[in-house]
């Protein structure tokens, strides 16, 4: 045993690309329509994935913390963006909002997890920092989308049952809970539901890299827990903190709910 | 005697065409007074009654309930004295008995109780028997959500209401019975007055003492 693991050549990586081939060829026969979807989406995944891989040759090398620094910055910043052009109904300051969303709660665990739970040595290791951080904002980023996008269409949606509230005299704040409570729940939901089902449905994605890798079963087990722990909190405070600054913006001092600010459906 | 509300030069920041829906309105409601707002359609009626409660933006002007301009931080306050109903009545998930009582969980009604008797004489009133209470909100007609709606405005004791054709959907039996149980309920307080929303001749020489008409862009 030990840690060996078989590594892949190019023409094995080619071997595993003809199954896209074929997929494409099968949806082209069929007519479905997805044939150049399919191409796209396995053609990007290369690509981006390789790059990636370079960046990371490159980055692990270095020593330069400002290179490190800038690469979590980009992550950050791409899953912001991309967690806020999604969102059925934007209205003025969502993407600020959701920056600093997932902003404070990626970084917050992502310290969390590299100063108070790995102890780490040298301290701001990318080779922990840029996979860990990775993996939070890929689940945090969900979250977040979705508390946004369900906190806006329940306030608009139903914005005839938050004018009731605020008819007979509830605050802003007691007639947004219910949209609050909905929205943090979505949000929460797909990581509360993939911790319930850990190991029994499914092997996470980092754990099954690491058994692969050679890792033993209980070392790994180990290292999945925590990070789903810190997956798992920093969902839950991006759901939090992305409705909460939501409905800074959508509710005034006057206890009104600024509905005109709520763009139409994308 | 001193005016439960005035609107003073009151513009709208809604605009239509560049210009605002309605613009330096001005009203006093003393205690008593049935004011009656009528005006074409589109003439921003419902838009002034949802002003009034600080649901819609307003450009410009102040509003004063007796005699206080209306902060901020007192319109939850304000709103449990002065409620609108509007023209289509929101009805919440639920049996009329909890919709009735719905807004006693808001903190600024945590020293009142719902009173289920008095509630069960107004149904009455209206015709319906004793188990409509436990009938289902979405099961309710237009005009019984109407009926169900001015009773949860009137159980949280309010000074005044703020009516958007609130007998639009009802039959001439019940909508006079509506005008009665208003009329009543502004007698039999000091300081209780509405407005009242209308386009029917006759509702307006029954409900009103005091008369009020939205101009077109003056």
């Amino acid at each position: 045993m030990g840690n060996s693991y078989l590594t892949l050549n190019h023409v094995q990586v080619s071997i595993a690309s003809a199954l896209m081939f074929l997929s494409a060829l099968l949806s082209f026969y069929l007519g479905l329509k997805i044939t150049k979807s399919i191409l796209i989406a396995s053609i990007r995944t290369a690509l981006q994935l390789f790059a990636m891989g370079f960046l990371l040759q490159w980055v692990f090398k270095t020593e330069s913390k400002i290179a490190v620094t800038c690469v979590l910055i980009v992550m950050t910043l791409v899953a912001a963006w991309t967690s806020t052009s999604r969102c059925a109904r934007p209205f003025p300051g969502v993407l600020l909002n959701s920056v600093l969303s997932i902003w404070t709660s990626s970084w917050a665990l992502l310290a969390y997890g590299n100063f108070l739970v790995f102890e780490n040595p040298d301290g701001y290791n990318p080779q922990y920092v840029i996979p860990l951080l990775g993996m939070i904002l890929g689940n945090s980023l969900n979250g977040i989308s979705l508390a946004l996008d369900r906190f806006t269409e329940e306030l608009f949606s139903k914005r005839d049952q938050v004018e009731l509230s605020l008819s007979l005299g509830a605050t802003s704040w007691e007639a947004a809970q219910p949209a609050l409570r909905n929205a943090i729940r979505t949000g929460t939901l797909p990581i509360l539901n993939s911790m319930m089902v850990a190991g029994v449905v499914s092997l996470p994605g980092m754990m099954t890299g690491q058994l692969i890798a050679g890792v033993s079963p209980l070392e790994a087990v180990k290292y999945q827990i925590v990070i789903m722990f810190l997956i798992a909190t920093s969902t839950i405070l991006g759901a939090l903190i992305v409705s909460g600054l939501g409905y800074k913006k959508l509710f005034n001092q006057w206890h009104q709910f600024e509905y005109w600010k709520v763009g139409s459906k994308k | 005697m001193i005016p439960v509300l005035q609107v003073n030069h009151l513009t709208s920041g809604i605009l239509k065409d560049g210009l605002p829906i309605f613009s330096s309105i001005s009203l006093d409601l003393m205690p008593h007074d049935q004011l009656v707002l009528t005006g074409d359609s589109g003439a921003g009626k419902s838009l002034l009654l949802r002003s009034i409660v600080f649901l819609e933006p307003i450009a410009s002007g102040d509003i004063f309930f007796l005699e206080k301009k209306v902060a901020a931080a007192e319109i939850p306050f304000y709103r449990s004295r002065v409620i609108y109903l509007p023209q289509k009545p929101t009805l919440e998930e639920g049996s009329v008995e909890s919709n009735l009582k719905s807004a006693f969980k808001n903190k600024i009604h945590q020293n009142k109780t719902f009173d289920i008797n008095l509630n069960r004489e107004r149904l009455e009133r209206f015709g319906f028997g004793p188990s409509f209470i436990e009938k289902p909100a979405k099961l309710l007609s237009g005009g019984e959500a109407q009926i169900v709606a001015l009773l949860r405005a009137l159980t949280l004791d309010p000074a005044i209401l703020l009516l958007d054709e609130p007998t639009a959907s009802l039959d001439q039996n019940k909508a006079h019975v509506f005008e009665e149980e208003v009329l009543s309920w502004v007698k039999n307080g000091t300081q209780r007055s509405f407005i009242w929303v209308t386009h029917q001749k006759e509702q307006e020489n029954t409900v009103g003492n005091k008369f009020f008409r939205l101009g077109n862009s003056v």
